[in-house]
């Protein structure tokens, strides 16, 4: 008997005595230790961040056509416009603290820029561990998956500094953002100068693209993938065309979207050269890795453009959005209120250095609308045609940053060539008028980038990095959207 | 004769094999053939065969041919049987077969068994003295009424039987050397009788009061409550039901003043508002006031102050309880300190309700019936509103007609005289609409209870069924269930299994009137209806086009909101004694849930629910909500008790395990577009506005425990627990927790001074120190987690994305528990007094805490603050009288809690300024927040309490133009509202509150009283704020306070603000000192009268019981706060009548 009850006893308490059991999940969730247990995990946890980062509270609206379009007062807010009621009526007019909608608009890019930092933070704390053999492609895909996190971490970072800190050219040393490379993070870390913000995006681009460029240009078949048609595709000839992840290389932060936006970057800052040169080489870029062979880029064809809105040939970086264009559709319509028109004092196709032949004239916006501006087409496919792509930066903006350092550098002729070569891809005709200084170079470059940039929320940064107003009424404060409450309420 | 030789043949030959299995079987099957060969009416007259055989010395086997001969009888009989039997005489004349054998073999241990034609012998198994014997009897109680369904056991045995109607009983035992019986019955004594050769034993039983009273079951076991040192308080089924027939969780608040219901008053009566409750002081904050949702009618998921409710052995939910049949109910302990909880660990912190049911007995069938029917209706005595005339005659004085008072230079006078005369026109007609009594109506509600028990002491079996109809007082309001229970119970050896399977399907309606309030807002010369009977959509406005909200008219449309549940419960036990002292025992319950509600707004609805307003613009509308909850629960425990008396040591042991697991998914979808308020179903529906919004919620709990009670000499007590607790809701560091407590106390009365006083019955004292926990809220908050976003894929493939952010540090909320008592009972248990101290401490109090949005979240759960809650608690018990026919039993009871915050966090710091500034903000006239700045926010200070009311101290009304005038922090008069000179003015915490009532019991009759009080605390009167200073007196009816005490004229010393002339904005009035009053309340919980009929009358009946009883139920509240009780649904009186039936 009494062996009976000690088995009993020992059974009871053997019955359960790993603690292992206490692991459990919901089905829709996973804990991050069994996510990131297989390489897989960190494709998803990457797909992820693509995914949100084209969600309408970012690059699929706010940052795009939405909030920051509103910013450069491309659209018309009043007459034909948005209504009173509209939360971006206030945006257009620069009142970030009126409105409670407007409020928690800016809160919401602002949290979910950082909700975008602290998944690639948590990425890259754990892929800093793993074992190479934990990946499919070995070394080559672990350096792409960090790198592309790390680009994502200082792009966020770069666009939130853009929108809550001065430019550069403001003089402002103030502490605004802080940069968050930490995971669980729960606060204090303090803010800093945009300078400071500046050096650390650069340090996570330039780390990225040495990641990045190992798996997109060392081998051909890879360089290839980065061809104007075969960004943007899955097919392949290669016999791993199951491993999707690796292919549709527009959809995702690819070398000469580092290489570009690192451009970008310095070009922001004022470092004229080093932008220049990485511009350059996105330009130069060769998919058969020859000086004068075929470019990855170069500008989409008019027969193209027609029924590519998007400019797939010229466009480095783009994220998917397959609802696109479902939300955009609120704003298309004539009765809501909320219409998006575009101002034709803004965005100028009529008069200065506008061209009739222009492309963007003919295909990219609604002439037939025109009572008090035009409807913009850019998120408006042509029937049949299924558009996803957010447009995240584009060939024409390195011939403007190449442009930038001569007109930086006093060399205005130079300058002008640059803007003239970007307009021949739109079809314009050649400006001839050399700019004698900085101011007439300016309105040049404003107006060709309204045309260029409509609906894609650049023409506001474009100001900012100059300082100069966009229109007469606007102070100069307006520039720098003030941090959300929800930042700062402890 | 051959047909015997043949028998004898295979006899032999089987004999030879010597196997005795196999000629056990052989011989049935021949048995069976055989009997199969001889005809029905061959069996009939085999008995009474006759024989004639006188002769001397003859051996068994010349004998059988004789009868054989005789008769033609054959007999199938081993020799070896029949070989001590030898030699005997037989002188028969005429004589029967079946009497002439059983003389011969009378002192032998053979017997014989005759079927058919075909005798058989067979030996009685070893037992010579076994023999069987028939006691019969009554079983009376004092009065000498027969108590049928006493249960009658032979001691240390399984067997036994019940009384029948009559109180009779035959028990048919096995004569044994010393037998003793053990008579029973619920609420009478236990008597045992030793059996003194007389076989018939008639027994009286005598009440006793206090049979359940005097054990504690905490739910792993069950103690002697006198050598418990634990703090629980025992409700039996007679008393809870004299409290309520219906509701089970308002009835054990007469019982302890510490187990508090909050008092609901925006919900009021209304069935489907599940209540909030608590058990000695809040120690948890849970949802802010802020973040907590309008619409929700409890806050009862994820509550952090909600006690554990466990029901024969498991752990039930409180909407269970609430919606249990209290017939079902056998007892309920509330355990409240550390030593009686400290086995639930995790569980324990807010205290434990052990509820246990009644088990069927074993005997003939009972049936049992029970009907209680309910008149419910409306109490609307707290509502003071103006009729028509004076509502006019206020809106005259107020000068809404008068053009001069308006300073607006476009109001000229002829309008508002043209209005005026209309509207007095319409009030002379007769025109006062009496819109509080629109949306309701008095009900009657029934509910029906049957019950039906029996078996034998190896298989009992127990049936319930319970259909109960509950209307609401607004129309079309109901909450119905439907319970039914199989309980099966087997005992085999020492090994009981028992099953018990549950269904229970709640079906619950709200009022499609929608909010009570609505109604009480109306203006009573406004009509819902037009002369033609016509429903108006918009009640007309007197002074322009267009016209205002109809609460009828959205009444009258197709709305609904809806819920079911059905449960199915099966809880399996196994209990296996391996010793007398040592008992193992297995439960495992499962339980799955399934959830269903359907919201409908008709497309013509104006109700901000309904998502696309019907317009020129947009004519699809119509919004269907529909919600799926589905659950499933797995609950498992394992013990192994040891019980032993040792000389004078007591010692009650026990060791086990728990693990309790649930999964519970959810599912949301709604659909818009449907083509009229009739065809609702979504198959209708135009499209679907919001797919399915799927999630998951999983948890896993897992427990080690072990408890030791020792008592020496029944005077020297010793409690110790320790439970070992691992949840999966925390991160992996602080999985594991352990809770434990251990407890002391002294019986005084054992000592022989105190023995020799005999007028004390018991005198105890005891106390006891321990830590429990609680983990109260939504699993995962611990641990970062990633969400699957699985309804789309990226273009390079699935994705995942981060959903919560962990605290890996985030440990058990730990509540520490010092409890210390007496208890003493006097003069023959007439008197009875206890009371505890207890002072509780939560530390590691888990809440949201608020991070900087540039983590990426907006918060994460942390371990802040600490909150203390320090009280006492009386109970007495007196018997005033105790005559035969007559007793009178008082009871009363009273607690005291402090609550106090010992400590906040950052986080709490910032959610009170988060409430400063919604205060402060400047909103436009229509912006719905403007309500919440009226009401007074907790905010959460150090030194403050949970329930502290925050404003500012008024200076009152100044008398010379009628504006309020504050005192700020420092003593500064100011005009202004500030908030940051808001300091607490006052507590929703009585100084104490309890109960009282009386038991009076004369012959069959039986008057029983509860009432509940409370005194000493204060409430924010938001009648004044929301009826009579910020009401617009234009648009809104009015309380009468309103012309009264409003300031008019310079020099008027007015408790209220100025009438605004403006009529379209009423003022805000932020919370301040001039509206907290204090609050005294009493109320009439429980009166009842009770009439059980004689057992001589019910005896003729054929039944054994018949009981009529009268209640009345809330039936009065006093307070001394003149405030709208009810506000979204009011308050309700009941009266009950109600039969109880037993066959």
């Amino acid at each position: 008997m009494k062996i009976y009850i000690y088995t009993l006893v020992l059974s009871l308490f053997v019955l359960c005595s790993c603690e292992s059991m206490l692991d459990v999940n919901p089905d829709n969730t996973i804990v991050e230790k069994d996510l990131f247990s297989e390489g897989t995990g960190y494709e998803n946890s990457l797909n992820g961040i693509y995914k949100n980062l084209a969600s309408n509270q970012l690059y699929g609206r706010e940052l795009s056509f939405g909030f920051a379009e509103a910013l450069s007062n491309n659209y018309l807010y009043k007459g034909g416009g948005f209504n009173i009621h509209s939360s971006y009526y206030d945006v257009c007019q620069f009142k970030y603290t009126d409105n409670e909608k407007t409020k928690s608009m800016i809160n919401s890019i602002w949290i979910n820029s950082y909700k975008i930092i602290a998944n690639t933070n948590n990425l890259i704390r754990n892929i800093d561990k793993e074992p190479v053999t934990k990946f499919k492609k070995g070394k080559t895909e672990k350096n792409l998956i960090k790198g592309e996190a790390l680009a994502i971490r200082a792009m966020m970072h770069f666009d939130i500094l853009r929108l809550f800190a001065p430019s550069i050219k403001s003089n402002d040393n103030g502490n605004y953002i802080s940069y968050v490379t930490t995971f669980p993070y729960y606060g204090g870390q303090k803010t800093e100068n945009v300078e400071n913000i500046l050096t650390k995006i650069e340090r996570d681009f330039i780390l990225a693209r040495e990641n990045i460029a190992s798996y997109d240009t060392l081998t051909l078949e890879n360089r290839d993938l980065l061809g104007s048609y075969t960004r943007w595709t899955m097919s392949i000839s290669s016999s791993d065309a199951s491993n999707y992840f690796f292919f549709n290389r527009g959809y995702r932060m690819n070398y000469l979207a580092v290489t570009a936006i690192l451009a970008r970057v310095y070009n922001y800052w004022g470092k004229y050269d080093k932008a220049k040169q990485l511009a350059e080489e996105v330009i130069d870029f060769t998919t058969d890795g020859k000086k004068d062979g075929y470019h990855a880029l170069k500008f989409t064809s008019g027969w193209g453009m027609n029924k590519d809105k998007k400019f797939s040939d010229d466009l480095i970086f783009a994220l998917s959005y397959p609802k696109l264009v479902s939300t955009y559709s609120a704003y298309k319509s004539g009765h809501t209120g909320y219409t998006m028109v575009l101002n034709k004092k803004r965005v100028v196709f009529k008069g200065g250095n506008s061209d009739g032949g222009d492309y963007r004239l003919k295909y990219l916006v609604d002439t037939e609308s025109d009572w008090y501006g035009y409807i913009p087409l850019k998120n408006v496919p042509i029937e049949g045609e299924d558009d996803d792509k957010v447009s995240i930066i584009k060939l024409s903006e390195m011939y403007f940053i190449i442009s930038e350092y001569y007109a930086n550098q006093g060399d205005f002729t130079d300058a002008l060539k640059y803007i003239n070569d970007q307009r021949a891809g739109r079809n314009c005709q050649e400006i001839k008028d050399v700019p004698q200084n900085m101011d007439e170079y300016l309105n040049i470059l404003f107006e060709e980038v309204g045309r260029e940039f409509f609906g894609e929320g650049q023409t506001f940064l474009y100001y900012k990095k100059y300082n100069k107003l966009i229109h007469d009424n606007m102070k100069v404060e307006s520039f720098v959207i003030p941090v959300p409450d929800s930042e700062t309420i402890n | 004769m051959k047909k015997n030789q043949l028998y004898h043949y295979l006899y032999d030959l089987l004999h030879k094999f010597g196997d005795k299995k196999l000629f056990l079987v052989m011989r049935i099957c021949i048995l069976f053939i055989m009997l199969s060969t001889f005809t029905l009416s061959a069996t009939v007259k085999a008995q009474n065969e006759k024989v004639n055989i006188n002769r001397k010395d003859i051996s068994v086997e010349t004998l059988f041919n004789e009868i054989q001969k005789q008769t033609g009888l054959s007999f199938i009989y081993s020799p070896m049987l029949t070989k001590d039997v030898s030699n005997i005489d037989v002188k028969a004349k005429d004589e029967n077969v079946s009497k002439l054998l059983l003389r011969i073999f009378q002192n032998t241990d053979i017997i014989f068994e005759i079927n058919g034609k075909l005798i058989t012998l067979r030996k009685i198994k070893k037992n010579k003295e076994k023999d069987y014997i028939l006691i019969k009897g009554r079983v009376l109680d004092k009065n000498k009424n027969p108590i049928p369904g006493a249960t009658i056991r032979l001691k240390e045995s399984i067997i036994g039987t019940s009384t029948n109607a009559n109180g009779e009983y035959i028990l048919k035992v096995e004569k044994q050397k010393s037998m003793v019986f053990i008579f029973s019955f619920i609420g009478m004594k236990t008597k045992e009788i030793t059996y003194s050769g007389n076989n018939e034993i008639n027994v009286i039983l005598s009440q006793d009061v206090k049979e359940i009273e005097e054990v504690v079951v905490t739910g792993y076991s069950t103690i002697d409550s006198k050598t418990f040192t634990g703090n629980a308080i025992v409700i039996k089924k007679d008393d809870l039901l004299k409290v309520s027939k219906t509701n089970i969780l308002k009835a054990i608040q007469a019982f302890d003043p510490s187990f508090r219901i909050k008092e609901n008053n925006k919900w009021g009566s209304d069935p489907n508002a599940l209540p909030e409750m608590y058990i000695r002081g809040e120690s948890g904050i849970g949802t802010k006031e802020l973040d907590r949702d309008a619409l929700s009618k409890s806050n009862i998921k994820d509550n952090p102050n909600l006690p554990t409710f466990i029901m024969d052995g498991f752990e039930i939910s409180a909407t269970k309880l609430y919606d249990y049949d209290p017939n079902r109910i056998s007892s309920i302990t509330i355990l409240k300190d550390a030593a009686a909880t400290a086995l639930y660990g995790s569980r324990a912190a807010n205290g434990v309700v052990v509820i246990t049911t009644v088990k069927p007995r074993a005997g003939k069938l009972n049936v049992s019936y029970n009907f209680v029917g309910g008149i419910t209706y409306p109490d609307l005595t707290d509502y003071n509103l103006l009729n028509a005339k004076d509502k006019l005659k206020v809106e005259k004085l107020a000068g809404f007609y008068d053009a001069e008072k308006f300073n607006d230079s476009y109001v000229t006078q002829y309008p508002l005289d043209e209005e005026y005369s209309k509207k007095k026109a319409a009030v002379t007609s007769g025109i006062d609409t009496y819109w509080l009594s629109q949306p309701l109506h008095t009900v009657f509600n029934h509910n029906h209870s049957l019950y039906i028990d029996g078996g034998t002491q190896h298989l009992r079996f127990g049936f319930d069924l319970q259909y109960a109809k509950q209307d609401g007082v607004m129309k079309e309001s109901f909450r119905n269930r439907i319970n039914a229970g199989l309980y099966i119970q087997y005992l085999y050896k020492n090994i009981t299994i028992r099953d018990y399977v549950t269904y229970n399907l709640t079906n619950s309606q709200d009022s499609p009137y929608g909010n009570f309030s609505d109604f009480s807002n109306q203006l009573p010369y406004d009509t819902w209806k037009n002369e033609d009977g016509v429903l108006y959509d918009l009640i007309p406005n007197w002074n322009a086009f267009g016209g205002h909200y109809n609460p009828m008219y959205e009444a009258k449309l197709h709305n609904f909101s809806k819920n079911k549940n059905e449960e199915l419960i099966n809880n399996l036990s196994f209990n296996w004694r391996i010793r007398p002292s040592l008992l193992f025992k297995t439960q495992l319950s499962i339980t799955k849930n399934i959830n269903k509600g359907d919201e409908f707004y008709d497309p013509l609805s104006k109700n901000s629910q309904n998502i696309n307003i019907i317009n020129p613009k947009n004519i699809s509308s119509g919004t269907y909500y529909k919600r799926e909850n589905d659950g499933t629960k797995f609950d498992l425990q394992s013990t192994l008790s040891f019980n032993k008396s040792i000389k004078e040591h007591n010692i009650n042991a026990i060791l086990g395990f728990n693990m309790q697991t649930g999964k519970t998914n959810y599912d949301n979808i709604t659909y818009i577009g449907f083509p009229s308020g009739k065809l609702h179903s979504p198959q209708y529906a135009k499209e679907v506005y919001k797919k399915g919004h799927y999630s998951e919620d999983k948890k896993i709990l897992i427990g080690y425990f072990g408890t030791l009670n020792y008592s020496y000499k029944n005077t020297y007590l010793l409690d110790l627990s320790v439970r070992l607790d691992g949840s999966s809701a925390f991160g992996a560091d602080k999985r594991f927790a352990t809770f434990y407590s251990f407890g002391m106390g002294l019986n005084i009365h054992k000592y022989d001074v105190i023995k020799n006083l005999e007028f004390i019955n018991l005198l105890k004292v005891r106390g006891s120190y321990g830590e429990t926990g609680k983990a109260n809220f939504p699993a995962y908050a611990a641990r970062t987690s990633y969400e699957m976003l699985s309804e789309e894929w990226y273009k390079t493939g699935f994705g995942v994305y981060l959903k919560a952010l962990g605290n890996k540090d985030l440990t058990w909320e730990t509540t520490r528990t010092l409890d210390i008592g007496a208890e003493i009972e006097l003069f023959n248990k007439r008197f009875y007094l206890k009371g505890s101290y207890y002072d509780k401490e939560t530390v590691d109090l888990i809440n949201d805490v608020t991070v900087p949005t540039s983590t990426g979240f907006t918060s994460y759960r942390d371990n802040i603050g600490e909150i203390s809650n320090k009280g006492y608690e009386f109970n007495l018990r007196y018997v005033a009288i105790k005559k035969d026919n007559l007793i009178l039993r008082i009871d009363a009871n009273l607690a005291h809690n402090t609550n106090r915050i010992e400590k906040i966090s950052e986080a709490l710091k910032s959610y009170n300024k988060q409430v400063q500034d919604m205060m402060d903000e400047s909103l436009a006239y229509n912006d719905p927040r403007k309500e919440l700045q009226k009401i007074p926010f907790t905010q959460y200070v150090e030194g403050g309490s949970i329930n502290s009311i925050f404003g500012v101290l008024s200076n009152g009304i100044n008398p010379a133009d009628g504006q309020e005038v504050f005192i700020g922090k420092n003593g500064e008069l100011r005009r202004r509202w500030l908030p940051s000179d808001q300091v607490i003015l006052g507590t929703t915490e009585p100084d104490a509150q309890g109960s009282f009532g009386f038991n009076l019991t004369y012959k069959n009759f039986n008057l029983y009283s509860s009432f509940i009080y409370e005194f000493g605390a204060q409430k924010y009167n938001q009648t004044l704020v929301n009826k009579v200073e910020n009401v617009n007196i234009y648009s809104h009816n009015v309380d009468k306070r309103v012309l009264k005490d409003r300031w008019q004229k310079p020099g008027d010393k007015a408790k209220y603000k100025s009438i605004k002339i403006d009529r379209e904005m009423p003022s805000v009035t932020k919370p301040t000192s001039r509206f907290v009053q204090d609050y005294n309340m009493l109320q009439l919980s429980s009166l009842e009268l009770e009439y059980s009929l004689a057992r001589e009358i019910t005896h003729k009946l054929s039944l054994s019981t018949l009981r009529f009883s009268i209640g009345l139920n809330d039936i009065f509240h006093v307070s001394s706060m003149k405030m709208e009780r009810g506000t979204s649904y009011p308050f309700a009186r009941t009266i009950n009548f109600s039969l109880k039936a037993t066959l």
